[in-house]
């Protein structure tokens, strides 16, 4: 068993193709792994007060793939910060495994909005930054980027810089960043938007590959609902700023799920039809507040 | 921007470096003529020169082509026929002389370019430090470098020690501006990113904050080469008796343009040479930055 094989126990790997066990459904609900209780967070912009949040009650349980959907300017990215530890929130308060989260919360894996690469590393250097701060280094750390670098299609582009690479390549560079130090919860803004219709269905096979192997909380923004159905076990609707929760909705289709055919099924339509309801109504007062 | 740029100050954003020459399309056909044309060029402007020379102007004020050309000589080889040239080229007096500035503009710059980065990077991390010093710093980086030289002659005397101090004056306010604001402007992001990952203090600075900020010290170095060479030279005018500096003030003073000029064409051919390398060593090692189009 090579290092990186077991070093991705319970996480999947591309090359074994061995078929995932089913994982149906909702996930244990013993405690929870992140819970944002009475959430409101307020920007200032000079003067005039911005808020983003204005009040959220949420459980992410743990090991769940949580859909998060709404409005531009909802404050979706600002939740994600807020579980990060990277900003705190101006009432009520954010805990991570029943502790509150004061500071920089390194538990988790954040794949930001912004591609946020290391400009002046290549892309195998950005993927190792993780394995360096980590103290990884040698033969270790240069087959676990080799694995990831290979998990994200981008062989051959090891040694290009951030500058000469595509929107999509970047998201996947930074895909890679993040899964390659194995946190315990994902936490992913929009990860997938700047790819195109195929690359986007490998991607989402390879998250659920990956979800399905380990025990790996995700929470995964998105502004594709379809996306989110098909990916999550419960999708969260944010309603327009200052966002609140407007409807939770479990969405109970089979696993493990085919993301090419998974649309097609009855269920899809009727789950993706009640949540674009609430969207929309949002979407329109979202366009109102500009 | 900061607000410490408010005065305007010649500080070089590190830009996009130029696009290697393997990306640049082919223009080898237009490449000749651009090089033909320049040769026509400077011949047409010597020929212009030495006729003027010959029978318009005084050559005591503009000294001629050929002159200029046998000061050269003079000053670059030892002996008369074509192959003394070439074996005694260069000769030891320009190597004299060459050297002296090389080494306090070197020295300079090394001196400059060391104190500007580490107290550029302290200043510029420690914020309230930098805040508190910076409208001392606009002062004394508006004042005209030049107006130092004789007190620093005073100070160190005619010696090297006042040349290289003067360079290395130049070198670290260029430098120094740069690393100052590069330390400042840390793209909080990257920061969030390597914190998230588990970096500790150190790691922070030593993964994101300092290679940041050497960026903006290269930029700095880039600007402050050509600098260093003009203060080591200044100096010299001022006050030496060796150098390239002197060998232009000397030959004014004795009424000797033809040795002006001479000297004149050996410190261009020294500056083109040295920014053509650091043009090179950017090119490497701000690599990360091509951006293709
Ligand atoms: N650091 C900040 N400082 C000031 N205002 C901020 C900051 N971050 C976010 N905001 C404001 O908070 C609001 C919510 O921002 P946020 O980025 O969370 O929205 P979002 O739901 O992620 O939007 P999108 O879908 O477009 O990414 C916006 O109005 C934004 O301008
Ligand atoms: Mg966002």
């Amino acid at each position: 068993m090579s290092q990186v094989d077991r070093h991705l126990s319970g996480q999947a790997s591309l090359a074994t193709g061995a078929a995932p066990p089913a994982r149906l459904g909702g996930a244990p609900s013993a405690g929870a792994t992140i819970e944002f209780v009475g959430v409101a967070k307020r920007f200032w912009k000079g003067d005039t007060p911005v808020d983003a949040i204005g009040h959220v009650e949420l459980v992410v349980r743990p090991g769940e793939f949580l859909g998060i959907v709404g409005p531009s300017g909802c404050g979706k990215s600002t939740l994600l910060n807020l579980a990060a530890g990277l900003m705190l929130p101006t009432a009520g308060e954010v805990r991570y495994q029943g502790h509150l989260v004061r500071d920089v919360n390194t538990r988790v894996g954040y794949m930001t909005q912004k591609d946020s690469l290391v400009p002046w590393r290549t892309v195998e250097s950005n993927i190792a930054l993780p394995l360096e701060i980590r103290g990884l280094r040698g033969r270790r750390k240069r087959e676990l980027v080799a694995h990831y670098v290979e998990l994200v299609g981008l062989k051959g582009f090891e040694r290009h810089f951030p500058s000469e690479l595509s929107g999509g390549m970047r998201k996947r560079v930074g895909l890679a960043r993040t899964l390659v130090n194995d946190p315990e919860t994902l936490l992913m803004d929009e990860p997938f938007g700047a790819l195109d219709a195929q690359l986007r269905l490998l991607m989402h096979e390879e998250t659920l590959r990956i979800w399905e192997h380990s025990r790996k909380t995700i929470i995964f923004v998105t502004h594709d609902l379809a996306e989110a159905v098909l990916l999550a076990d419960r999708v969260v609707v944010i309603s327009a700023r200052p966002g609140r929760v407007k409807l939770i909705k479990d969405i109970d289709l089979p696993r493990p799920r085919d993301v090419a055919r998974v649309r097609f099924d009855p269920r899809f339509g009727r789950l993706f039809e009640e949540l674009w309801a609430a969207l929309g109504e949002d979407v329109r007062r979202g366009d109102e507040n500009r | 921007m900061s607000r410490a740029l408010e005065v305007e100050l010649p500080v070089e954003r590190p830009g996009p470096a130029a696009p290697s020459l393997a990306e640049r399309p082919s223009k080898g056909r237009r490449g000749l003529v651009l090089l033909l044309t320049r040769v026509v060029l400077v011949g047409a402007i010597l020929v212009v020169w030495q006729y003027a020379a010959e029978r318009l102007i005084d050559p005591f004020w503009i000294s001629s082509p050929a002159e200029v050309w046998a000061r050269l000589r003079k000053l670059a080889v030892v002996g008369d026929s074509p192959w003394e040239a070439l074996v005694n080229f260069p000769s030891t007096d320009l190597v004299f002389h060459l050297r002296y500035t090389f080494q306090e503009m070197i020295l300079g710059l090394v001196y400059g370019t060391l104190a500007g980065t580490v107290v550029g990077f302290v200043l510029g991390r420690a914020r309230f430090l930098g805040d508190l010093i910076n409208p001392l710093i606009i002062a004394i980086y508006s004042l005209p470098k030049l107006a130092l030289a004789p007190l620093f002659i005073l100070w160190f005397g005619i010696g090297i020690e006042s040349k290289i101090v003067f360079s290395a004056t130049i070198v670290f306010f260029l430098v120094f501006y740069n690393t100052f604001i590069g330390a400042r402007e840390v793209d909080q992001d990257l920061v969030d990113v390597v914190r998230i990952f588990g970096a500790n203090r150190f790691q922070v600075l030593s993964a994101i904050v300092v290679p940041s900020a050497l960026t903006w010290v290269f930029a700095g170095v880039r600007l402050a080469v050509p600098y260093s060479l003009v203060g080591a030279v200044v100096a010299e005018m001022m006050a030496s008796n060796r150098g390239l500096g002197f060998l232009i003030s000397s030959a004014a003073n004795q009424f000797d343009t033809g040795g002006v000029f001479a000297a004149l064409v050996v410190l261009m051919i020294v500056s083109v040479s040295i920014n053509g390398l650091v043009g090179r060593g950017e090119s490497v090692l701000l690599r990360w930055k091509v951006v293709s189009r």
